[in-house]
């Protein structure tokens, strides 16, 4: 039972990962709501506050090997 | 409201002529790591830092890209142009430009300076490379020039630790306010030969002759292809026989990693997930490290040498016979690392057609990330044997496929010029002085090329193996099922659906499943692989099986049209999203990926029936 729940959440990750790479603007509606539901349950501020970084993140154009692809530019290596 | 002011940044800019130690400079004050090399263009784009002067205040430094004129020719030259008249989007114009020359060249790089001086604006003079400059037997009188000049001159040696101390120093206490204009009318070349005449003695020129002499050689018609040819021979050789040892190494590492995962966990799905999904996929790939890191060595070696813009001048014939100039050299010779620095490189070139053209070939050329799939095919179906006892085979044909790839694109570029209307466009390039690489340099290099990679394994490839591995388990198959479990699962019936399509040029459905997460980078290919062999077969093993499997599961025709479709399919969503940005548009994003994916399935098709001619069919 514990294994089937770890790997689940180990897939459900790495989906989330590649919708993200793949249509950012869905996963931003993910993050938006989940910052509304942690807003309604005032969860604790560095919660929300990582959410909303989250939803303010850009999505680089670059390959993702370095850090400049968070930036407007794309990077790069 | 003035100690507001003081406590807001100071914004200062990097200027100079390309290959002055700019982005050296940039990464010296502020820390940061952005590339840097001995040749021109590294830099294309703005890059911004931070750094504090050793009295507390705070800089806003950016570094632009080199330009040999503020009357810009090309797409990065006119950043720097704009920046520099603070009409560039969204930059204030800066309070300060920090003009870079090199010592080694002031003929050149003083008239730069004397353009920005124009500008009216405060401004610094930063002599970078003086040691370089001493070496050469060249006497610079500092005092005299900032007299001259009229603005604040300090030296510098950009690569040396506290190199730039001068500078900082000066940063404390910047000037507020522009330069007067020189009183008189003269020209700018008049005023460059009496700086010149008045501040700097050349006693010796000893270190000259030497680099002529080299320059004899390296720049021969002759002479200097063959050395070009033998360097890229070499390095291919090296690919594969140095890098042999640390691959048993590393492969030994992943497999006893695999068999204690397997003995520490129970039997189950958390077992299959670790063993056939992230350990066969992920380790599989990181296999290949050794090999992409002996070929970014020889690539730092080269470009730190000053060898690179040499290959460029040497090879504008052939390019120009292609349609190309040597400029394009540069960012092709870049995607043979990455395509998008290679696309963004493109920017120095200055005709818009010659830059589309060249945007349109990069892919073609053999990136990092096709290595893998090359190294596990070739060891997989090619014997492993010396030829005329001098010349590993396998580094032969990878050195072939590399070949047919820059054959290729040229080709294409041909083909792609033919419609247009001739023009000329001369290849004007600076020679850098040739410089031993140094060792510290080549270290960081490296460092930076295998936290790239391994970031890439931790994320891309990581990711697709354990969805792959989910696709290929679930659902379970039926009771009473005689086929081999994966048959059954989303990745068979995904594999077997697009089969028809990929039958005719010889693929398997194991490929077929491979190509589609083999879309985001090329490597994730043989993670994909190694996952559906690992999860499809009864040896869970498959990371250090992988080989073996293929070279008895596979024909050498079907391997052979996999290596040609490798060589041009564009299957990287990276490369595709910088051709949309620096095109400004899907419609040449649709051309690539169009004549990319035409050409791929072409060349499959006639390796795989030639091979099959030829006998090398499945048995």
């Amino acid at each position: 039972m514990i294994e089937a729940f770890i790997v689940s959440v180990a897939v459900v990750a790495c989906a989330l990962y590649w919708i993200g790479r793949l249509a950012p603007s869905v996963t931003r509606t993910l993050w938006q709501g989940a910052g509304s539901v942690l807003e309604v349950v005032h969860a604790p501020a560095p919660l929300r506050h990582a959410v909303a970084g989250r939803i303010t993140t850009r999505s680089g154009s670059g390959c993702g090997g370095c850090k400049g692809c968070g930036k407007d530019g794309g990077g790069c290596h | 409201m003035d100690a507001m002011v003081e406590n807001l940044p100071l914004r200062a800019a990097l200027v100079g002529n390309p290959n002055c130690g700019k982005t050296a400079l940039f990464n010296q004050l502020t820390g940061s790591r952005q590339k840097v090399a001995n040749y021109a263009g590294v830099t294309v784009e703005r890059k911004e830092g931070r750094l504090t002067t050793p009295s507390g205040r705070a800089v806003r430094l950016l570094d632009l890209p080199g330009a040999y004129s503020l009357t810009a020719t090309s797409p990065d030259e006119a950043v720097t142009r704009d920046v520099c008249a603070g009409r560039y989007r969204g930059e204030p114009a800066p309070e300060l430009l920090i003009c870079v020359l090199s010592a080694t060249n002031l003929r050149l790089h003083l008239r730069f300076a004397l353009e920005v001086r124009q500008l009216g604006r405060p401004m610094i003079v930063v002599l970078n490379m003086l040691d370089a400059a001493r070496k050469q037997g060249l006497a610079i009188d500092v005092p005299r020039l900032q007299q001259e000049l009229g603005v604040p001159v300090v030296t510098a040696v950009a690569i040396r630790k506290n190199g730039a101390s001068d500078l900082l120093d000066l940063l404390d206490h910047p000037p507020l306010v522009g330069p007067a204009p020189l009183p008189g009318n003269e020209d700018i070349h008049a005023t460059v030969r009496r700086l010149l005449a008045d501040c700097v003695t050349r006693p010796s020129a000893v270190a000259e002759e030497v680099e002529d002499r080299l320059d004899r050689w390296v720049l021969h018609p002759v002479w200097g292809l063959l050395i070009l040819f033998a360097l890229m021979f070499v390095m291919f050789q090296a690919v594969f026989s140095w890098a042999q040892p640390p691959m048993d190494a590393v492969d030994a590492l992943v497999t006893g990693f695999g068999e204690t995962v397997r003995h520490i966990l129970p039997d189950g799905v958390l077992q299959s997930l670790l063993v056939d999904g992230v350990i066969a996929g992920a380790g599989t790939v990181i296999v290949y490290l050794p090999q992409i890191l002996i070929l970014f060595l020889w690539i730092l070696v080269l470009e730190e040498s000053g060898y690179l813009p040499r290959a460029a001048f040497l090879l504008d014939r052939i390019m120009a016979s292609a349609g190309l100039s040597g400029r394009s050299f540069i960012p092709l010779l870049s995607s043979f690392a990455c395509a998008v620095p290679g696309i963004m490189a493109t920017r120095t070139i200055q005709n818009p057609r010659d830059r589309l053209t060249t945007i349109l070939i990069a892919p073609l050329m053999t990136c990092s990330a096709r290595l893998p799939v090359y190294t596990l095919l070739i060891a997989a179906f090619i014997p492993d044997r010396s030829v005329g006892g001098l010349f590993n085979l396998h580094g032969l044909v990878l050195f072939g496929l590399y070949i047919a790839a820059i054959l290729s694109a040229l080709i294409v570029a041909w083909v792609l010029k033919r419609g247009g209307k001739a023009t000329e466009h001369p290849l004007l390039l600076e020679l850098p002085a040739y410089r031993l690489p140094n060792l510290r340099d080549l270290g960081l290099g490296l460092w930076q090329r295998a936290v790239i990679f391994l970031s890439r394994v931790g994320t891309i490839i990581v990711t697709v193996s354990v969805l792959l591995w989910a696709l290929s388990s679930f659902p379970a198959p039926p009771t009473g099922a005689t086929a081999p479990a994966i048959d059954y699962s989303l990745v068979g019936m995904i594999g077997h659906w697009i089969l028809p399509v990929f039958a005719p040029i010889g693929f398997t459905w194991q490929i077929c499943v491979a190509l589609i997460p083999g879309l985001a980078a090329r490597e994730v290919a043989v993670s994909a692989l190694a996952t559906v062999y690992a999860t499809g077969g009864s040896d869970t093993d498959a990371a250090a099986q992988l080989t073996p499997i293929l070279s008895a599961q596979w024909s050498l025709a079907t391997a052979l049209s996999l290596l040609a479709w490798y060589v041009f399919a564009p299957q990287c969503f990276s490369t595709l999203a910088v051709i949309r940005r620096e095109t400004g548009g899907w419609k040449m994003v649709t051309v690539t990926a169009t004549y990319l994916f035409g050409l791929a399935y072409a060349a499959s098709f006639v390796t795989w029936r030639v091979a099959l001619a030829l006998g090398g069919g499945p048995s």
